[in-house]
């Protein structure tokens, strides 16, 4: 058994010191640990440090309660000595250091230090400012390394900037490109792909472009697309119960809005209304269209979080506005295409209208050729007569000469009412033959017809009509459509001939004239009322018509206020309708 | 009436709740109680201990901790509960507690050492007993946070707290609360002197060692060998008892490694090894770079030391009779003694003159009189009050 050599002990505290200042590495902890190693080393009370001229640390004294001058003044004494707080004054031993100028300190209550433990304490001294510049040159290498992190960092941040920023440059200019060039009727496909683009670019979960009504605030999913897997968004975000009013409000005034988190939104209604639609993050710009927001365009990200980069964000503005002008470019074209379909549809008007003019023109050729015609007619038989009259006058009977000349007069009539007919014709067709209306009692003008001009007719006719019924027309023009019709019915229908007339409403009266022949056949009955169409037709007859009687009627009923139609009723029957006096009530 | 005080009452009660009361009323012999100093077995509920105690006792400072045994006048014990009542108008205490000593632990004895700066009154003498919990933490690291705050004027005494060796979770109480994790002190302060002693009673055997490697309290290598079997071979043990960390800290509670110092052998309780890394480890720090000893005992060194410790507490009172002693023994001291440690108890009631004696066994003791250093394994640490 050896007892421990009285001298090796400072071996053991100096290596617990350096081993307590090798396990520190913050220049705060090197101070604390070698002044509290310091002062444990030597069983001192005190051990104090001061850099400077200022005392950075000390131990011993309770806490705050050091008087900062005693310690420094003790340093530099060459008797240095401390007054401690229930010790009274203690001896100090005092090493000087080096870069940094300073003083490590110790006092020890029990006895001064030896001249060891001086040097023990010297070499202390030295560990410490060694440990110390470690220390700084640990805290300027972290610093130079934190540096050169945080360079690094930005480096890499810059350059994937740089490289995101040239993906997103060529997005911007295939989506311009392939929206610009697209045809109207491929505009929405090319939407479509545009938005799938941008989606798979930036990593996103869906892209939307919403559009609302002129009136509305509502907006509707247009276009849409979702990354593979997630469900599409549907029609309606107002089925989903978000009222965008407010987004609206804020889209007009600002050029987007940005929604890192769902946590950024304060208002908790919209917030669970962005919940329930499975938005988490979103950028939306507004889309215009002139000068008027039409709709919105939408990034989405549906479960997570994103920092949306300023680049993502002008990115999809720029785009917002590519899709306006676009759409603003589409309406134009279809609103061209609309011209041009007017200008089609009034050429057709106009080469429908040269039509009608060729027939018209066709048919008033056709009507002077008939008119010549007719006129030639009963005049080559005048002047067949006449000339035979002339020239054999001599040698004809009596009986003979007298049938010729009734001939002759016959013709004469015939050609006499059919220029009167001609003229009526033309003077209807001209507008020159206005009338003069009146209040007309039908009754008292159809008695008189039948008594005069109708007497031959008068057997087979019979009158139906109210003695107070009354027509506001020009009375010659109402003879003259009843005698034409009376006499039509009588050449080509079968007695016997009916007329009647009653009111229809309080400003109509309808007159009827109706025979029991075969009527008229129905091939015929839309041209029944055209000029010479008795002679057009070729249905053989024995009638003696100018074939303008119809015409002529038509033009009289149109005169004063009416028309005419035909029916089928057993036979023919002409329906005539005349205006009813409005001053004159029904009695 | 009695200028100061002290009285100790001790139960072995099977109930918690009335131990406390036992302890209480029997510790209560004067008026004016002013801190009542607690020590525990672990199986007591601390809260019961504790309601027990403020049944009869409700205004004092109240501190306390569980332990690896009692230490009363009557003798050494387990599962029971000491108290000790200092009381009487010559007495200011103040209380405080430091607390999440295992995130960090000289924190904790930053803030624990706030009982001193609550003390009113400009009574000459003083000292702060400490109540730690020995399984948070680095307890040198606690005796560096008190002293930072304290200095060097006022002396440190006390224990860290156990669990009857289970080495699971100790418990300290402050007042009404009920900690883990802790530093709990109470600052006393008196017109009569307070004198602490410090004695281990172990002697360096053999030639120094060198330690060639070490991390905190983890001997790696000694003499550039690993450190196991160069402490094995020394002490020429049976490689059996290296089997597990039990086996070890049975085998080496009388084995100590010793660390010297200025002026005296610091000890270094090995609780445990490393079977494949063959390290040692220790309850505190052993310095790479330094020397140390395989540290020897006996019933006769362990029972010297108990003598000088008193001696030395007794010394300071300035020949004024104690009227009460605290004593905080190691639990590795009480294993050495084996069936003889009621001698030792009996020692130190001896020294005490028939004044109240009250302590337990500890995970560590604290004492700093002088220098900054004041955390001990395997010592006894009294405080004499007169």
């Amino acid at each position: 058994m050896t007892a421990p050599r009285p001298d090796i002990w400072p071996a053991t505290e100096l290596a617990e010191f350096l081993v307590q200042l090798s396990g520190v590495t913050t220049v705060d902890d090197v101070v604390r640990t070698a002044v509290g190693s310091a002062a444990e080393s030597f069983d001192a009370e005190v051990a104090a440090l001061v850099f400077d001229g200022r005392v950075v640390r000390t131990i011993g004294f309770p806490a705050g309660d050091h008087d900062q001058d005693q310690v420094v003044a003790a340093c530099r004494s060459d008797t240095p000595v401390v007054t401690v707080p229930g010790l009274g004054e203690v001896p100090a031993t005092v090493v000087s250091l080096q870069d940094p100028d300073g003083w490590l300190l110790v006092a020890r209550a029990e006895e001064p230090l030896s001249t060891v433990e001086a040097g023990l304490l010297a070499a202390m001294g030295r560990s410490l400012t060694l440990a110390l510049r470690a220390a700084q040159l640990v805290a300027g290498e972290r610093e130079l390394r934190q540096a050169a992190e945080q360079q690094a960092t930005q480096n890499k941040r810059l350059a994937d900037a740089i490289a995101q920023h040239a993906v997103l440059e060529q997005f911007l200019l295939r989506a311009a490109r392939n929206l610009i060039g697209a045809q109207p009727s491929e505009l929405d496909r090319a939407i479509l792909a545009t938005l799938g683009q941008l989606g798979d670019t930036l990593g996103l979960d869906r892209c939307v472009l919403m559009t609302r009504p002129p009136d509305g605030d509502v907006l509707s999913t247009r276009h849409e697309w979702a990354r593979a897997g997630l469900a599409g968004f549907g029609g309606d975000l107002d089925a989903a119960g978000i009222h965008v009013a407010s987004w609206f409000r804020d889209l007009s005034t600002t050029q987007a809005v940005v929604i890192a988190a769902p946590e950024e939104i304060v208002d908790t209604e919209e917030r669970a209304a962005l919940q329930a639609l499975g938005i988490a993050a979103a950028v939306v710009v507004p889309v215009f269209r002139g000068s008027t927001m039409f709709g919105a365009l939408a990034l989405i990200n549906t479960q997570t979080a994103r920092d949306w980069r300023h680049e993502e964000v002008n990115v999809l503005r720029v785009l917002g506005e590519v899709l306006g002008s676009t759409l603003d470019r589409r309406e134009a074209l279809v609103a061209l295409g609309l011209a041009n379909e007017q200008l089609r549809s009034s050429n057709e008007d106009l080469a429908r209208s040269n039509e009608q003019l060729r027939v018209l023109s066709a048919s008033k050729d056709e009507f002077v050729s008939m008119a010549s015609h007719e006129l030639r007619t009963p005049l080559t038989s005048i002047l067949g007569f006449t000339e035979t009259l002339r020239r054999h006058g001599d040698v004809l009977g009596e009986v003979q000469r007298d049938s010729f000349l009734d001939a002759v007069e016959r013709h004469a009539r015939r050609l006499h009412r059919l220029v009167a007919d001609l003229l009526d014709v033309s003077r209807i067709e001209s507008g020159k033959s206005t009338g003069v209306p009146s209040t007309v009692r039908l009754r008292d003008e159809l008695d008189a017809l039948v008594r005069e001009d109708l007497a031959i007719h008068a057997p087979h006719v019979t009158v139906d009509v109210d003695p107070d019924l009354y027509v506001f027309a020009d009375p010659d023009h109402v003879r003259r459509i009843v005698i034409n019709l009376v006499e039509n019915a009588s050449k080509y229908g079968e007695p016997p001939i009916e007329v009647a007339a009653h009111d229809v409403d309080r400003d109509t009266v309808e007159l009827i004239v109706r025979d029991h022949g075969p009527g008229v056949p129905s091939a015929f009955q839309s041209e029944l009322f055209e000029k010479f169409t008795q002679a057009s037709t070729g249905v053989q007859r024995e009638a003696t018509g100018t074939g303008l009687g119809l015409a002529i009627v038509r033009g009289l009923a149109h005169v004063n206020g009416g028309d005419i139609r035909y029916e089928d009723r057993d036979g023919a029957c002409f329906v005539v309708t005349f205006r009813r006096p409005q001053a004159v009530a029904t009695p | 009436m009695r200028e100061r005080w002290v009285g100790v009452g001790a139960s072995q009660a099977t109930d918690p709740h009335d131990a406390g009361r036992e302890i209480a009323q029997g510790a209560l012999s004067g008026p004016s109680p002013k801190l009542a100093v607690t020590f525990f077995s672990d199986d007591y509920d601390a809260a019961a201990i504790r309601d027990g105690i403020r049944s009869v006792l409700p205004d004092v400072e109240l501190v306390g901790c569980s332990t690896a045994g009692e230490i009363a006048a009557a003798g050494p014990g387990t599962s029971g509960a000491v108290l000790t009542v200092f009381g009487g108008p010559g007495f200011d205490v103040a209380t405080a507690c430091g607390e999440r000593a295992d995130e960090d632990t000289r924190q904790a004895g930053v803030d624990a050492a706030a009982s001193l700066a609550r003390l009113v009154g400009e009574r000459e003498h003083r000292a702060v007993i400490v109540l730690s919990d020995g399984l948070a933490g680095d307890q040198e690291e606690v005796v560096r946070g008190l002293y930072e705050q304290l200095g060097s004027a006022v002396p440190l005494v006390g224990g860290c707290a156990g669990d009857d060796l289970k080495m699971v979770r100790t418990t300290q109480i402050h007042n009404d609360r009920i900690l883990n994790n802790a530093v709990v002190t109470a600052a006393l302060a008196s017109d009569a002197p307070l004198g602490v002693g410090v004695r281990h009673g172990w002697r360096p055997v053999g030639d120094p060692m060198l330690v060639t490697s070490s991390r905190g309290n983890v001997v790696l290598r000694l003499d550039d060998r690993p450190a196991l079997d160069v402490y094995l071979e020394r002490l020429g043990a049976d490689p059996s008892v290296a089997v597990d960390d039990a086996s070890i800290a049975r085998f080496a509670l009388t084995h100590p490694l010793g660390v010297v110092r200025r002026n005296r052998e610091e000890i270094r309780f090995v609780s445990g090894a490393d079977l494949e890394q063959r390290s040692l480890t220790c309850i505190a720090n052993v310095p790479q770079g330094g020397l140390t000893w395989i540290m020897d005992g006996d019933d006769e060194s362990v029972l010297h030391a108990t003598d000088d410790a008193c001696a030395d507490a007794l010394a300071q009172l300035d020949g004024a009779a104690p009227i009460g002693f605290l004593a905080f023994d190691c639990i590795a001291r009480r294993e050495v003694l084996g069936p003889s440690v009621a001698n030792e108890v009996e020692r130190i009631a001896t020294h005490a003159g028939g004044a109240p004696v009250a302590g337990f066994y500890t995970y560590g003791e604290i004492a700093r009189t002088h220098g900054s250093r004041g955390f001990h394994n395997q010592t006894l640490v009294v405080l004499a009050v007169s």
